[in-house]
């Protein structure tokens, strides 16, 4: 019997610490207000998306779920990149929309996209093998709450002008070091635009053909990875970005966005992001 | 004379160094892909790299002692990039697999990386199906434990391979084993035969949700019973899973559950086997977020027939892990020589009937609808099935030999699919339940009736001729389908085969195409080159009742495989 002793003591230990009951399945109350002594990250969702796929629309459901609890905690991107099959147009059957940029292929391409909806958080978790950066959207918003509680490396200001007369979009970008950083820092400054009224495949194989399209991404005012800012830093250090862009009358703009993000170019993690509407500039 | 019989001796009394043994394998598959504006006009499927090639290699190590014996392995694999078809999430390079084995004491330590199934893997199998492109092997430590002839205990823990990485939750599981025959001395020469066991595992992964409250530890537990007498064999195992809101149920927090009984019997020239399967919510995996084949941590057994011909394989079953009820009965006989069925030479009558359906599923109240995410989801009876049916297959197959050198089978196929449900080349599929229940169209059944007739001819030693003419007919999916392959094979070393699948009844006269295929192999010692050329047509590739969509290509491909 000594024999049987030490394995029937590690079932027991096993079978009682390997089971969580929950009897209250959804959080209940007020979230506490965020830390406002100090500068907390924000999570950039990139969401690669497309009108053909018929599981996308619950990616950015959850987007829009994760902004109700979390306002402001988030800067979202839908990118319509990837396989032909859900993302380019097929007017034959009644998808006549062109969505897809060269700025989105790239990054597709760079991060492996081959499934969707597919997306990063705040490119959490690259790695040159496999696909571990690609987050399923039923995990976004635990890794947006995760991010949300770290403080920033940096912080992200806008300052600038949009003139609707000309479509002049002018501003400067003031990226602030919180702390001694030895990171190879890019910056990217990316326009989007909500409130596109486009067909859509729908979850039941249906097709919506008034869906609304937010955060379409449509360009990159840097190139779809940016721009070097900084090679290191001290604390305080603070790096300004200037630049001006006529927005193409195809897109609505006071229904745009200006989307800015730092990230590491080593990691590819992004460790700020901000975004700011034109009509708001 | 003497002096060389003496240094014989000397020669033979010297202990040969005891170094060990190195044994291993090598595969590679590479494809050249080739532009077809026929086979895929929009160039949607074509890969950027024209060329794609995988392949890995494994090197064990074994080495026996007096005190016991050793093992140590790796696993180098490359994916540049993954061949189409395959999760492309393997595109890459690295050792994925490495481990340290010891047996000693009575005691089976293995850290590193291990496979590992308690019973039939309701609650815990880890496993690698190359052709799949699933591994979820464990990296952590197993202990397997003998203190007595007849009981067994296993222990793991550990984290699960996805791609070239480590899932987020930590693995731990038990399994105890007791076998009678083996255990008492009174039941070791009896003719009944009786095991049974009890496993039990669970995964903790960090929970940050800020909807739910999520459970960070999630156990799992099963008991097994196993019976024979004579000819006859009983299993069963009972499996309950505590709630585990995840991507695959949709975040509802219901309990899992799921059964599986198999009963196997043979006797002189009859064989029956049968089994019954009912699963309900018992998606298992050590990240809740996962999705396609990452991260399993269990299995859940099909309860279909895996066919090998390649147009009733057009239509195979995937499990549905979220619930199904499942039935399967097998029975194969026998024809004597000299019978009417059988011949002058014998043969064998295979019959088989399979069937997969919804389970029945309630609302918890009356503001609950099925599958709400953040409640219980949906209230079902075990055993209760529901109203839809995913799939069913009666075939039947008849082999005899006609004669010294001509064997030959035929065998129908009689299949109802769900393509709504399990996909098709017209479907993508994936719907759910509630939404075929509000509308049974979109269910959107294939029935299809299919017959292949093989043939084996053995034209003289060493050289034989195989041939399959196949043809499958339905008025859905992508219509009517027929094929004619040629098998040549010159024993040990060379085989050539060409065949054609025709799909001549595609209602899109676009896409009535030709796939033309052309294959030849070459083995040496235990080295085989394999090279084929031509057309594949889409389809859906399942073992063991999980399944990926492979694209159509056509393509020139390179296979070789060696072992050492």
């Amino acid at each position: 019997m000594k024999n049987l002793f030490a394995p029937s003591l590690i079932v027991l230990l096993l079978a009682t610490i390997g089971c969580d009951y929950i009897d209250q399945p959804l959080k209940t109350g007020v979230l506490p207000p965020p830390d406002t002594t100090q500068v907390l990250r924000k999570a950039l969702i990139e969401d690669f998306t497309g009108h053909r796929c018929k599981n996308c629309p619950k990616a950015s459901k959850e987007i829009a779920r994760i902004d109700s609890l979390l306002p402001g905690r988030s800067i979202a991107v839908a990118i319509h990149a990837g396989s032909d099959a859900f993302t380019a147009p097929d007017p034959t059957n009644g998808y006549p929309t062109e969505f897809r940029t060269p700025e989105g292929n790239l990054l597709q391409q760079f991060f492996r996209v081959s499934f969707q909806p597919a997306g990063m958080v705040s490119r959490l978790d690259y790695t040159a093998s496999g696909v571990a950066q690609l987050k399923y959207y039923t995990s976004w918003p635990s890794l947006v709450s995760q991010i949300n509680q770290e403080v920033a490396e940096l912080k992200i200001e806008i300052n600038g002008d949009y003139e609707p007369s000309n479509r002049l979009l002018s501003a400067t970008v003031q990226s602030t070091l919180l702390s001694q950083s030895n990171r190879d820092l890019y910056l990217c400054l990316w326009l989007c635009e909500s409130g596109i009224v486009a067909p859509q495949l729908q979850p039941d194989d249906t097709r919506d053909p008034d869906y609304v399209h937010n955060n379409v991404f449509r360009t990159s005012l840097n190139s779809a990875f940016g721009q070097q800012i900084a090679s290191g830093g001290a604390t305080g250090e603070q790096i300004n970005t200037s630049f001006s862009y006529f927005v193409p009358s195809a897109y609505t703009a006071e229904n745009c966005k200006l989307v800015v993000f730092v990230y590491d170019n080593a990691t590819q993690e992004v460790l700020q992001a901000e975004e700011v509407s034109l009509d708001s500039l | 004379m003497m002096a060389a019989a003496s240094s014989l001796k000397l020669q033979a009394q010297t202990p040969e160094p005891n170094y060990g043994s190195l044994h291993g394998n090598f595969q590679f598959d590479g494809y050249l892909y080739f532009k077809d504006d026929e086979l895929d006009p929009d160039g949607s499927d074509y890969p950027d790299e024209q060329f794609l090639g995988q392949g890995f290699a494994n090197l064990i190590y074994q080495r026996t002692q007096s005190w016991g014996e050793i093992t140590a392995g790796l696993r180098y694999e490359n994916y540049q990039n993954p061949i189409l078809g395959y999760p492309p999430g393997f595109v890459g390079e690295g050792i994925t697999y490495r481990f340290l084995q010891w047996k000693r004491d009575r005691l089976d330590i293995t850290v590193g990386n291990f496979y590992e199934q308690f019973g039939s893997g309701l609650v815990h199998r880890t496993y690698e199906e190359r052709l799949l492109g699933l591994d979820n092997a464990m990296d952590g430590i197993r202990l397997k434990y003998t203190p007595i002839d007849g009981l067994y205990f296993k222990g793991i823990l550990g984290r699960q391979r996805v791609y070239f990485t480590k899932g987020p939750g930590v693995v731990r599981g038990i399994d105890a084993e007791v076998n009678l025959n083996e255990l008492l001395d009174s039941w070791a020469e009896k003719k009944n035969r009786l095991n049974f066991g009890l496993s039990f595992t669970s995964k903790y992964q960090e929970a940050n949700d800020p909807f739910y409250n999520l459970p960070e530890n999630v156990g799992a537990g099963a008991a097994r019973l196993g019976y024979g007498f004579k000819g006859l064999s009983l299993n069963t195992e009972w499996a309950m899973k505590i709630n585990d809101p995840s991507a695959d149920n949709g975040y509802i927090f219901k309990p899992g559950g799921g059964s599986i009984t198999t009963v196997n019997y043979t006797a002189k020239g009859f064989g029956f086997s049968g089994a019954y399967k009912f699963i309900d919510n018992m998606s298992f995996r050590s990240d809740r977020n996962a999705g396609q084949f990452e991260l399993f941590m269990n299995y859940l057994p099909p309860t279909t027939k895996f066919h090998t011909y390649a147009l009733p394989s057009l239509y195979p079953y995937a499990t549905q892990i979220n619930g199904e009820s499942g039935l399967q009965l097998e029975f194969s006989f026998q024809l004597p020589k000299e019978s009417w069925l059988g011949g002058k030479r014998g043969g064998s009558l295979g019959l088989n009937y399979s069937d997969a359906h919804s389970i029945a599923k309630e609302p918890v109240d009356a503001e609950t609808s099925i599958g709400q995410s953040g409640t219980d989801g949906y209230q079902t009876q075990w055993f209760k099935q529901g109203d839809i049916r995913y799939f069913q297959d009666i075939n039947v197959s008849y082999a005899r030999s006609l004669s010294k050198n001509f064997k030959a089978t035929i065998t129908y196929f009689n299949i109802e699919y769900n393509q709504g449900i399990l996909g098709s080349a017209t479907n993508s599929g994936g719907l759910n339940d509630t939404v075929i229940l509000n509308d049974p169209s979109r269910a959107d059944m294939a029935y299809i009736n299919a017959v292949v007739f093989e043939g084996l001819w053995k034209i003289k030693p060493k050289h034989s001729l195989r041939f399959e003419v196949q043809g499958l007919f339905t008025e859905q999916d992508r219509g009517d389908i027929a094929m004619l392959l040629l098998e040549y094979s010159i024993a040990p070393n060379w085989f050539f085969a060409i065949q054609d699948i025709w799909n001549y009844g595609n209602a899109d006269e676009s896409r009535r195409l030709h796939y033309p295929l052309l294959s030849a192999g070459y083995n040496t010692g235990t080295t085989r080159f394999q090279l084929n050329m031509g057309r594949q047509q889409q389809g859906i590739f399942c073992v063991g009742g999980i399944c990926r969509v492979v694209p159509a290509s056509t393509s020139m491909g390179l296979t070789i495989t060696s072992t050492f």
